[in-house]
């Protein structure tokens, strides 16, 4: 195994070493590594298989931009795919495998489509499966199966957890580069809170690749660590390593991740994988740095081309040379110091090829001097070599332009160092909606106009010098600092003053815009030039779509997928116009560029969904009587985020069974339910009478004290909102209930109209819900079971639809005679508390009388063989209370109530609107499904005119036949006649006759039973 | 008639988790959570001038929103422009309630006993803000939440009321029934820096 380590970095004796295992090989790198470095450490460059033609792809760059070397990682349910080899750290038994690769990725099938890539135009998806669109799916079957990336892991029970934290702070500040740590020194000082994120394990950024530079009299790498070793002796500065900033949102709303234990062997049991950070910051600095382009040449993507960055990186950070016999192709100064660098470290330069025509003589010197041939106005016209560079053709290119083929030359390399420039990394800036300007020297965006409370500094805001950076650094932070201080036209000097000295060497980073190297062939011929690497677009793909019409950056990104996806651009994007820009013969600012999304780097869904997963995905309540439920065996069911209690089934008894019993039980003995969780409404003032009337939409001014009246609510487009019983407790207080799952939602709909709306009415609203349990008892035993639990209450004069207080059994109790179930029914309010001793107590009380406890599945059946509606059930916010069949609760005297103007409208009057009528089965034991539809002849050809649909069916055990509600067209006045429910099994249609809604005891008679 | 219930599998999580729990190498208990069963708790809706009630409950009511004042262990939370939460000895409820409403008398107001809606914890420790930053938005940094402060924002999926009775102190209130979704998130969130939860 060759080893990439230069002589003088010698790992082995000072970092500890680590095993890991690549596509099933084991290899060995050092502590501080990332899996990209190790790997080519080892002398490994292929790691994967491209997007669309399968081709072999290398480690091109050193961080967040690269597109290539993207891995799946972890073994069995810990499978993470898509991951940046660049970004791994490496720890002791990582399991890596590369991706999109079958059988190997030394041979990969796939390849063909390399070969075959005449037939994969830009748009070729678009074009070729557009039709029949029936086959859509299958084609995008064996689409999906030969294209993309990693897949998720096969095991979906992720044992590893993700946390979330919210923080609130002064300053955030993204980037821990020499300007980020310069700018949070600068700003420390003012004691203001303080947050300096940074995406790797190490602070220093790119100064991290140039340890030969100074700062403040220093190596840069002691400046660095002793800044950091200042910044943590603050106790309002938050430093934050392993944390990617990858979400900006409004009002400085930022996401970031970070990876608390991805770097570690044997995390922590207690300790979470990752960490999501909701920030809120008061101002943001972004120090976000630059990218490398790549140049767009023939064959730019074999392994073994490499940005010249990322080259330098490697070998100053890691200590890892990329390769033995290298070729610099650059059209910048900058990129000479890496050759230099390479050379002094032992790799063999072959050569520098720059596009330009003529270079500074400075360096042409130092070229000479270094022993490195310099091909000035030279181009790349071709590569060669598998799994692995082998040699690069170079030639002249005259002052027009023209490609001199004669005198081609051949290169044997293993690398390529490329340098297309340098990009500012505006991806935060642009997600923030700041605009973009156009730098003329450096040919790349730099912020312009912020929206949000944000600034970039650095390399990020174009200012590539070091010196330049640090004062940027500097003036930001200060004049944050010092917003309210008169002193701020001093800043200038004060800037100066805390600004280091730097070596002063100028960066060299102004570039020749040669978008696309020629070949000195026609477009199209030649090997591939690829432009964006992770969506294997090339540049003629992007001349295509211009060629195509497709003129707008923004149509061009989506026909081509250049920038799309993971990468979002990050080393694509300028070339990308560039090569667009010439194409259409316009400059690249008049074409503008595409939106940078969120997240900056990929970002696991796990992160996102932190711990609402599992029992915690949504709160489960309960009520005070709930351990009796559990402890009687009864099912439960969810209603809002309630449970309740279904129905109780004994030894033996299926649902049906069982509910049948609760359901004779109630209407023969008595039947118990818990019904706490209605929800209960203090509403009080002077007013609250008034308030009622405007509300709901019968009268409530002539209520007397003590007594109970059914309402309807509606909102304002006349349809039924929520119902309940609302009781007068005094002239100027009422106990209002509501439905269960809509308790939260009236409460917040009858405050909003009170404050906004009728801020005149004196009236306050208290939810009370959870001060009371409330037990229902129902039943001709009813009364007799509260005579023997024990009671002061008189019930002789206790008539329906009233309310007593006293005591049950010593509880403090409020009764409302009310119903349900059209029983004589108490409605047994306590403070919740007593909720368990009462329901125990009655429970006792009752034995003797044959007390069944019943659930909801039974309140439900034995509401509607009274013909009573659930809102929700019979409604679905379409249904009036016209539909309902319940005019007699609509006042025409009020002069106006919520929904009134609504339900004078003419088509609430139309006789073919969806009407609640009854049903009866000719089969008496055939049950109809809930949400049939009703026709009139179930052999209509189809489409079968429909009728309406069944909101509630039961077995009713007490009529000895099936029952059920639908609201069909005009159904009031077909009274009688015969609809078909047809079956979707294939059974026979269900024959039913319509009928009233009430089916049980019509005239009340039970409901107001004295006994 | 319903087939099946929909969410069989959610089932309330409180006995899951250990009440207590040491992350290894840990010496002490990162938060402590101890339920107060013990709290009577009145809401109170009024725009009756603050002073009014020094006689009454013997102390004013806060005018500065999400702060408390106090007399002794009683204390009024601002909730609202006109809305307060009492909080006051269980036994007191109903003389507190009997002093307000004869102080109050002939105005327009509102008071409800609410002891037994809600569920009050006490939070000590010195991981009590990181933990609620987990699942709650609001800034719980010392500088911006100190003793005497309140707020009324969210824990996870639940509302919560939040009273900062000191540096690492801090009182929760959530509505009862989602008292074993709160103790549940609370255990979870505060397994990174071991928890105790005491229920009395």
């Amino acid at each position: 195994m060759t080893n990439m380590r230069i002589s003088s970095e010698d790992a082995s004796t000072t970092r500890k070493a680590i095993s890991f295992t690549f596509d099933g090989k084991h290899y060995t790198g050092y502590e501080g590594d990332t899996l990209a470095s190790a790997l080519l450490a080892n002398n490994i460059h292929l790691v994967g298989r491209s997007f669309k033609y399968h081709r072999p792809r290398g480690i091109m760059a050193a961080g967040a931009e690269e597109p290539n070397a993207l891995v799946e990682l972890g073994v069995g349910a810990r499978v993470e795919p898509n991951l940046k080899a660049t970004q791994i750290e490496l720890y002791e038994g990582l399991v890596a495998r590369s991706q999109n690769r079958f059988p190997s990725l030394g041979f990969d099938i796939g390849e063909i489509n390399s070969v075959l890539s005449k037939l994969f135009p830009a748009g070729f998806y678009y074009k070729t499966f557009m039709w029949p669109a029936s086959m859509w799916m299958t084609y995008e079957h064996v689409i999906r199966h030969a294209a993309g990336l990693g897949k998720v892991a096969k095991d979906p029970n992720d044992p590893d957890t993700y946390d979330k934290r919210h923080a609130h702070f002064d300053i955030v500040i993204a980037g821990g580069g020499v300007t980020g740590i310069m700018a949070a020194l600068a700003a420390a000082p003012s004691g203001q809170r303080i947050a300096l994120l940074e995406e790797t394990s190490e602070y220093g950024g790119w100064m991290l690749s140039t340890p030969d530079r100074m700062i403040d009299g220093m190596a840069v790498s002691d400046w660095i660590a002793a800044s950091v070793k200042t910044l943590a002796t603050y106790d309002n500065v938050t430093l934050l390593s392993r944390t990617s900033l990858f979400g900006y949102g409004d009002h400085n709303h930022l996401l970031a991740v970070e990876r608390v234990t991805d770097h570690m062997a044997h995390p922590p049991a207690h300790l979470p994988r990752q960490r999501l950070w909701k920030l809120r910051a008061r101002q943001v600095i972004l120090a976000t740095g630059a990218f490398e382009r790549p140049l767009v040449f023939s064959g730019n993507d074999r392994p073994g081309v490499m940005l010249a960055s990322a080259c330098q990186t490697y070998l100053k950070r890691y200590g890892v040379l990329c390769g033995r016999r290298a070729v610099l192709v650059t059209n910048n100064d900058e990129a000479y110091e890496t050759a230099f660098d390479m050379q002094q470290a032992g790799c063999l330069v072959r050569a520098i090829i720059d596009v330009r025509q003529s270079v500074k003589p400075a360096l042409r010197k130092r070229a000479a001097e270094a022993g490195i041939s310099l091909k000035t106005g030279h181009t790349v016209t071709s590569t060669s070599g598998h799994k692995k560079l082998a040699r690069i053709t170079t030639a002249p290119v005259s002052e027009q332009g023209e490609v001199q083929s004669s005198q081609s030359e051949y290169l044997d390399c293993d690398l390529v160092m490329m340098s297309g420039g340098i990009s500012p990394v505006v991806h935060l800036h642009s997600q923030a909606r700041g605009t973009l300007k156009w730098d003329e020297r450096s040919h790349c965006f730099r912020p312009d106009k912020t929206h949000e409370a944000e600034v970039s500094i650095g390399a990020c805001n174009g200012k590539f010098d070091l010196s330049a950076g640090l004062k940027d650094a500097v003036t930001a932070a200060l004049r944050i600092t010092h917003l309210n201080d008169s002193s701020l036209d001093k800043s200038a000097e004060r800037a100066d003053e805390l600004t280091p000295d730097t070596d002063m060497r100028r960066t060299g980073w102004a570039s020749e815009p040669v978008w696309h190297l020629p070949n000195g062939l026609p477009p199209g011929q030649g090997g591939k030039a690829f432009v964006d690497w992770q969506n294997d677009v090339t540049a003629s793909d992007i001349q295509l779509a211009a060629r195509e019409g497709f003129h707008s950056v923004e149509h061009v990104k989506r026909y081509t997928t250049t920038g799309m996806a993971t990468d979002q651009g990050k080393t694509s994007n300028i070339n990308a116009l560039g090569i667009l820009s010439d194409t259409l013969g316009k400059a690249v600012p008049e074409i503008g560029t595409t939106t940078f999304r969120m997240p900056f780097s990929p970002t696991s869904i796990g992160a996102i969904a932190g711990r609402d997963i599992k029992g915690l995905f949504d709160p489960v309540r309960t009520t005070r009587m709930d351990s009796w439920h559990r402890a009687h065996g009864a099912e439960f069911e969810h209603v809002g985020q309630w449970m309740r209690a279904w129905y109780y089934p004994q030894a033996g008894e299926d649902m049906h069974t069982a509910v049948n019993r609760e359901v004779k039980a109630a209407r023969t003995t008595a039947g118990l339910l818990d019904a706490s969780t209605l929800g209960k409404i203090d509403v009080k003032g002077p007013d609250a009478a008034e308030f009622l009337n405007r509300v709901y939409t019968n009268g409530w001014s002539q209520l007397g004290i003590g007594k109970c009246r059914y309402g309807l609510m509606l909102k304002d487009d006349g349809m039924v909102m929520d119902d309940g019983v609302t009781t007068r407790l005094a002239d100027d207080h009422f106990h209002m209930t509501t439905t269960t799952g809509g308790a939260a939602g009236v409460l917040d709909w009858l405050e909003e109209w009170l404050q906004t709306e009728w801020p005149e009415l004196d009236v306050y609203l208290t939810s009370v819900t959870e001060q009371w349990s409330v037990a229902t008892l129902s039943g001709p035993k009813a009364r007799a079971i509260l005579d023997a639990a024990g009671t002061d209450i008189d019930f002789d004069q206790f008539p329906h639809m009233s309310m007593k207080d006293g005591h049950i059994n010593g509880l403090p109790a409020r009764l409302f005679r009310v119903s349900f179930t059209g029983e004589a029914s108490y409605e047994i309010n306590v403070p919740a508390r007593y909720g368990l001793a009462l329901w125990t107590t009655l429970m006792k009380a009752g034995e003797a009388f044959g007390i069944t406890p019943y659930g909801t599945e039974a309140m439900h059946v034995l509401r509607a063989e009274k013909g009573f509606i659930i809102v929700g059930q019979e409604t679905d916010g379409t249904v009036t209370p016209h539909d309902l069949g319940m005019n007699w609760i609509v006042s025409k005297k009020k002069p106006d109530f919520i929904g009134k103007r609504a339900l004078a409208r003419l088509s609430m009057a139309e006789p073919d609107r969806k009407q609640l009528v009854g049903l009866r089965t000719a089969d008496p034991s055939r049950v109809i499904p809930e949400g049939a539809h009703a026709v009139l002849d179930p052999n209509a050809p189809l489409p079968m005119p429909m009728l309406g649909h069944v909101t509630s069916s039961y077995y009713s055990p007490n009529l000895g036949h099936s029952i059920a509600m639908a609201l069909l067209k005009g159904g009031h006045q077909m009274m009688g006649q015969t609809v078909y429910i047809p079956m979707l099994d294939g059974s026979d249609p269900i024959e039913a006759t319509i009928t009233s809604t009430v089916f049980y005891d019509p005239n009340g008679d039970r409901l107001n039973a004295t006994e | 008639m319903q087939q099946n219930s929909p969410l069989s599998a959610m089932e309330p999580q409180g006995s899951s988790r250990p009440d207590s729990y040491l992350p290894d190498g840990a010496d002490q208990y990162g938060v402590t959570i101890t339920s107060q069963p013990d709290a009577g708790l009145l809401n109170l809706r009024t725009t009756a001038k603050a002073e009014l009630f020094r006689s009454a409950v013997g102390m004013t009511l806060p005018q500065t929103p999400n702060t408390v004042t106090n007399a002794g262990t009683r204390l009024a939370v601002w909730l609202g422009p006109d809305e307060y939460l009492l909080m006051v000895e269980d036994e007191q409820t109903d003389q507190v309630t009997h002093a307000l409403s004869s102080v109050l008398a002939g105005q327009h107001y509102a008071l409800n006993t609410i002891s037994d809606a809600l569920a009050v914890y006490q939070l000590e420790g010195k991981a009590v803000r990181e933990v609620l930053s987990k699942g709650c938005s609001v800034d719980l940094h010392s500088s911006a939440f100190s003793a005497g402060q309140s707020f009324q924002s969210r824990l996870g999926h639940a509302g919560i009321t939040c009273i900062c009775t000191a540096e690492s102190s801090i009182t929760l209130i959530c509505r009862y029934s989602f008292s074993d979704y709160v103790e549940t998130w609370l255990k979870d969130a505060a397994t990174e820096y071991g928890y105790c939860l005491n229920k009395k």
